[in-house]
């Protein structure tokens, strides 16, 4: 549950399809967003099984890691678009200096977070971002 | 937070440790380049490393992957030396955090 004021066309942060290629990650990615953040969650360990998965999750909210070996967060995004799912999308990221942002930004990216993410934190991070959108 | 929520994120935290030695292989034969792009393998992993060792409560090691990775960003040729320095660093960083920590035994203060 949360306090927050839902804006008056979106509603409350509720369904979330991370992406994160490590293992150790997604394990606490799993643990923060489900038990802390109390979220519906679907985790993928690459864009691939995103793609395959995102039309049947229909998530609220994608959280993409950037650097992934093979389809990275971007490229994700751009056919998560193509195929028709226009969610908003976070990025997840370590490389987090200005021009990165706006890199991100021009793709897509509707928020970026910065890695390392403390993981008893991430939920009110995402939830206060997806208020701001 | 829970008990049993903090227990769990502890044994995450655990299992990263018991994983870093494999990490720090990786970022090794990324160095030695047996697989082709090295500087492309090695910033990689630096990347991981600094993004999953802060999430795991690891902030020097963190830091210590993290200015590896801007070496190898910064430049297309980075001097080798620098880059074996900095990779060191991480590697003993690594190491500091993993071994247990020394007893100080009360008589061992130094002589006045």
């Amino acid at each position: 549950m949360t306090s927050q004021v839902p804006h008056p066309t979106r509603p409350p942060l509720r369904r979330i399809l991370a992406v994160e290629d490590e293992a150790d990650l997604r394990a606490v990615l799993d643990l923060c967003l489900r038990e802390v953040g109390q979220f519906e969650v679907l985790i993928c360990s690459s864009g691939e099984e995103a793609l395959a998965q995102a039309q049947a999750f229909a998530p609220d909210l994608f959280l993409l890691d950037v650097m992934m070996p093979g389809l990275d967060g971007p490229g994700t995004l751009q056919r998560l678009r193509a195929q028709g799912c226009g969610a908003p999308a976070f990025f997840l990221t370590a490389k987090v200096q200005a021009g990165d942002v706006a890199e991100l930004t021009a793709v897509g990216a509707a928020a970026v977070v910065p890695k390392p993410f403390d993981p008893m934190g991430l939920p009110d991070e995402l939830r206060a971002r997806w208020a701001a959108l | 937070m829970s008990v049993d929520l903090q227990a769990r994120l502890q044994a995450l935290r655990e299992a990263f440790l018991k994983e870093l030695p494999a990490r720090l292989a990786a970022l090794r034969r990324a160095w030695e380049g047996l697989e082709g792009n090295r500087q492309g393998d090695l910033l990689f992993e630096a990347h991981r490393l600094a993004g999953a060792a802060g999430t795991f409560g690891q902030p020097m090691l963190s830091e210590a992957a993290r200015d590896l990775e801007e070496l190898l960003r910064a430049s297309d040729a980075p001097d080798a030396a620098a880059v074996e320095a900095a990779l060191a660093e991480v590697e003993s960083t690594a190491l500091r955090i993993t071994l247990p920590v020394p007893e100080v035994s009360p008589g061992g203060d130094l002589a006045p």
